[in-house]
C-alpha cells in the first residue's frame, strides 16, 4: 500500500493529543422540559448519558428532550403489540435487538404475514448520519418516521384512534405517558416522540473498531488493512489502492453524510430505475431517481440481507457487486463510477475496483469489526414487557 | 500493506450535559449566546459566497457547461471548499480581527447556490481588509479531533493520513461527439495546498456596535480551469492524491474567490430578545 504522497505526519498520529470540547455537545442539548406549573411531574432529564466524541455533535429536537421517562415508555411502546390491529406485530418483530434491530429477512413482513417491499432497516446511532428516514428519506425526523410504520396497512396496519384506545385501557400506560409528558393524555405525537426517544438511546459503540479508536485494542493486519481500503478512494495515477467505502459510509459512524441529501446515493444496483423510485418519490427530481439511503455499517455483519431490497445475502456478495458488478444509469454515483485500481481495466460504462481476493477478504475482516456485541444484548434495549 | 500504528489515546466518551429545566420558565437554546458578553460594544460581519459559473450563479441541475479549457461540456453535481482563517485587518496591523476557530465548509448544492456565515463579536472600527484561506491549516489538517464543519464524519475527511479534501468538484464530462461520458472528480487537498487570500476592501468597513455588514464575494468556477494553470477537464477529468496535478489546481482556486464591491451598508442589528 502506497500511502498518499507529500505527507509527513500521519494524521492519526495526533488523535491522542486533542481536547475534546464537551460544551459543544451540552450547547446542543440544552433542551427545553416543558413543563407547565408546580403539580406535573416533571421528566428527568437523560443525564450522564455518553456518546463517543469521534461520533461528533448530534442535536435532538427541543420540543423532545431526552428523558429517563421518554426513554422508559419509548421502550415499552417500541415493544408493544398493541400499536399493530392485530395485536401480533410491535417494532420489535421486525427490530430484532440480536440482530441489530433488523429481521433477517429480505423483505419485512408485516400484519398477516403481508410483505413490504423493503429490507427492514437496522437502528444503531440514529443521531448522527442523515436526519432523514426510510430508504427513500420520507421522514424527516424519527418523530415523522415513528408513526409511519403503525398506520401502513402492510406493515402494522392500524390506526391512531385505535392505538391510542387500546393504550388508554390498559392500566399502566396513561401513569407512563404522565410521567414522560406530565399529563395522562394519550396522543400521536406523544407515541411518536417517545419511540422516537428510545430509538436515540440505541447508541452502537462498543464494537472492536471503537476499541480500536479509544486505543484499547488493536486490529489484526487483515483488519488494518480492509480499514485502509475502506477508508480511500484509489488513484491509480498516485498508486493508491482503494475501495471507496468512505465516499458515501463516514469514517467512524460508517453511516451516509447529514447535509441536505448528501446521505443518499445510486449505488449502481439498477441499470434502470422506476420513476419515482427512491429519493425522487421525495424530492420529485430526476436527477435523485434511484438514490437511496446510505446505511450505516455498524453490525453490518448481522443485519444480512442487504440492500435496500434485500438482495444480496452476505458481505461478500455485496463487495463483488461494489467490485464488477456496478450497472450505469444516469444517476450512478460519479465517485462510484469513477473509482479504479488498475488504469486499463475496463471502459467507464463498466466500473470495476479490480480487487484482489485477498483485499477483498481484507474489506470483510474490517466489516466485521463494526460488530458491537454489547449493543445486542445491553439490556436497557430488551423487551420490558418480558 | 504496511499496518499504521494508532495511538489514539483518548479519544473520550463524553457525558452529555442534558440542564435539567425547572418549572414554568422555558428555556432556549439561544444561551449558547450569552457566553459572549453583552457589554463590550461589537457588530458583526456577514460572508456571502455566491458559486458562479463565467458569471452565472451555478446550477446543479443536469445544466452543461462550456469546458473552459478545451472541447465539450461539463455537468456539476456537487461543490464544496473550505473558507478558513478569516481576518479582518485595520491599516497596517493585518490582524485587527481573528475569527477564533475559523473553519467554514463552503457547501453548494442543487438547492442553494450561495454560502454564508457570520463573524460576531467583531470589535467596532474601520477595516481595510479582509484575509482569508482556501483549505485547511496545516495543524487543523493533522488533527482528527474536529468538531462542527471539521467533523471527520463529513464528506471531505479523506483518509486517516491524508487530512481533508480542500475542494471537492465532482460531475460528468459530456465529449462534444456525445460519445460516453466520463465522471469529473476533483479532489483536491493536501498541506502545500493551503492558500491565503488577502482583499483590499474598495470602500472602508465600519464596523459600529449592535450592526451587521454584508461582503459579497463571487466564487467562480471557470478560473479553476484557466488560471494561471490550464486545466482542460476532457483530458484531466479526475485530480486526486497526485501532488503535480494538485498543486496546479491549487494554484487555480487562489483565484476564484473575488470580492464583489464594498461592504453593503450596516444594517441595525435585529433588537435582542
Amino acid at each position: 500500500m502506497v500511502h498518499p504522497p507529500s505527507l509527513s505526519t500521519p494524521w492519526v498520529s495526533a488523535l491522542g493529543v486533542g481536547r475534546p470540547r464537551p460544551w459543544l455537545l451540552s450547547l446542543l442539548l440544552l433542551a427545553v422540559v416543558s413543563a407547565g406549573c408546580a403539580e406535573r411531574p416533571v421528566p428527568t432529564p437523560l443525564d450522564g448519558w455518553r456518546t463517543p466524541f469521534y461520533f461528533g455533535g448530534f442535536e435532538v429536537p427541543f420540543d423532545n428532550p431526552m428523558t429517563v421517562e421518554g426513554r422508559e415508555l419509548g421502550r415499552m411502546l417500541f415493544y408493544e403489540k398493541r400499536l399493530s390491529a392485530n395485536d401480533q406485530i410491535s417494532c420489535g418483530t421486525c427490530h430484532r435487538q440480536e440482530r441489530a434491530f433488523t429481521d433477517g429477512r429480505r423483505l419485512a413482513r408485516g400484519i398477516d404475514d403481508r410483505r413490504s417491499e423493503r429490507n427492514t432497516m437496522s437502528l444503531a446511532n440514529l443521531l448522527w448520519g442523515p436526519q432523514r428516514f426510510f430508504w427513500d428519506g420520507r421522514a424527516e425526523s424519527l418523530e415523522a418516521q415513528a408513526g409511519q410504520p403503525i398506520l401502513n396497512p402492510d406493515e402494522m396496519g392500524s390506526t391512531w384512534g385505535d392505538v391510542i384506545k387500546k393504550l388508554e385501557d390498559t392500566d399502566d400506560y396513561p401513569a407512563k405517558f404522565e410521567a414522560a409528558f406530565g399529563t395522562r393524555e394519550i396522543t400521536a405525537t406523544r407515541i411518536s416522540r417517545a419511540l422516537a426517544t428510545f430509538e436515540r438511546t440505541l447508541v452502537s459503540h462498543q464494537s472492536k473498531y471503537d476499541r480500536y479508536l479509544r486505543g484499547e485494542t488493536t486490529l489484526s493486519v487483515r483488519e488494518q488493512q480492509g480499514r485502509q481500503l475502506f477508508m480511500t478512494h484509489p488513484d491509480v495515477a498516485a498508486g493508491i489502492r482503494g475501495a471507496n467505502c468512505v465516499d458515501c459510509h463516514s469514517q467512524f459512524l460508517t453511516s451516509g453524510f447529514r447535509p441536505d441529501f448528501d446521505g443518499f446515493r445510486n449505488n449502481g444496483l439498477d441499470a434502470a430505475h422506476q420513476p419515482g423510485a427512491g429519493l425522487e418519490h421525495v424530492t420529485g427530481d430526476e436527477l435523485d431517481r434511484g438514490k437511496f439511503k446510505t446505511p450505516t455499517l455498524r453490525n453490518i455483519e448481522l443485519t444480512a440481507p442487504y440492500m435496500h431490497d434485500g438482495r444480496f445475502t452476505t458481505l461478500d456478495e455485496v463487495i463483488d457487486h461494489y467490485d464488477e458488478h456496478i450497472k450505469p444509469s444516469e444517476t450512478l454515483d460519479p465517485l462510484i463510477r469513477e473509482a479504479r485500481n488498475e488504469a486499463q481495466n475496463a471502459p467507464r460504462d463498466s466500473p470495476s475496483l479490480s480487487l484482489t481476493d485477498e483485499e477483498k477478504d481484507a474489506l470483510v475482516a474490517f466489516l466485521r469489526t463494526l460488530t458491537d456485541h454489547e449493543f445486542i444484548s445491553n439490556e436497557e434495549f430488551t423487551d420490558p414487557h418480558r | 500493506m504496511k499496518s499504521l500504528p494508532i495511538p489514539i489515546g483518548r479519544l473520550v466518551a463524553l457525558s452529555l450535559g442534558l440542564t435539567p429545566v425547572g418549572c414554568g420558565s422555558a428555556q432556549s437554546g439561544d444561551s449558547a449566546d450569552a457566553s459572549d458578553n453583552a457589554d463590550i460594544p461589537s457588530g458583526r460581519v456577514a460572508f456571502r459566497f455566491h458559486a458562479l459559473v463565467g458569471g452565472l450563479g451555478l446550477r446543479m441541475d443536469g445544466t452543461r457547461y462550456a469546458n473552459p479549457s478545451g472541447p465539450g461540456h461539463l455537468e456539476i453535481r456537487d461543490f464544496k471548499v473550505y473558507l478558513s482563517n478569516v481576518a479582518l485587518g485595520k491599516g497596517t496591523s493585518s490582524d485587527a480581527f481573528d475569527e477564533e476557530d475559523s473553519y467554514h465548509l463552503a457547501r453548494f448544492s442543487r438547492r442553494s447556490n450561495t454560502y454564508e456565515f457570520e463573524l460576531s463579536g467583531v470589535p467596532p472600527g474601520q477595516y481595510d481588509t479582509v484575509n482569508l484561506s482556501v483549505g485547511v491549516d496545516p495543524s487543523a489538517n493533522q488533527r482528527l479531533d474536529h468538531m462542527g464543519d471539521l467533523d471527520p464524519n463529513n464528506q471531505m475527511a479523506w483518509n486517516w493520513m491524508t487530512g481533508y479534501k480542500f475542494l471537492v468538484l465532482e460531475g460528468t464530462y459530456h465529449p462534444e461527439d456525445e460519445s460516453s461520458t466520463v465522471p469529473i472528480v476533483y479532489h483536491v487537498g493536501l498541506s502545500e495546498n493551503y492558500k491565503e487570500i488577502s482583499f483590499a476592501l474598495p470602500e472602508m468597513l465600519e464596523v459600529r456596535d449592535g450592526t451587521a455588514s454584508v461582503l459579497n464575494f463571487d466564487v467562480e468556477l471557470n478560473e479553476l480551469f484557466h488560471n494561471p494553470n490550464p486545466i482542460n477537464v476532457a483530458r484531466k477529468p479526475s485530480i486526486k492524491f497526485d501532488p503535480t496535478d494538485a498543486s496546479r489546481m491549487a494554484s487555480n482556486y487562489e483565484h476564484m474567490i473575488t470580492l464583489r464591491g464594498p461592504a453593503s451598508p450596516p444594517t441595525p442589528a435585529v433588537n435582542p430578545p
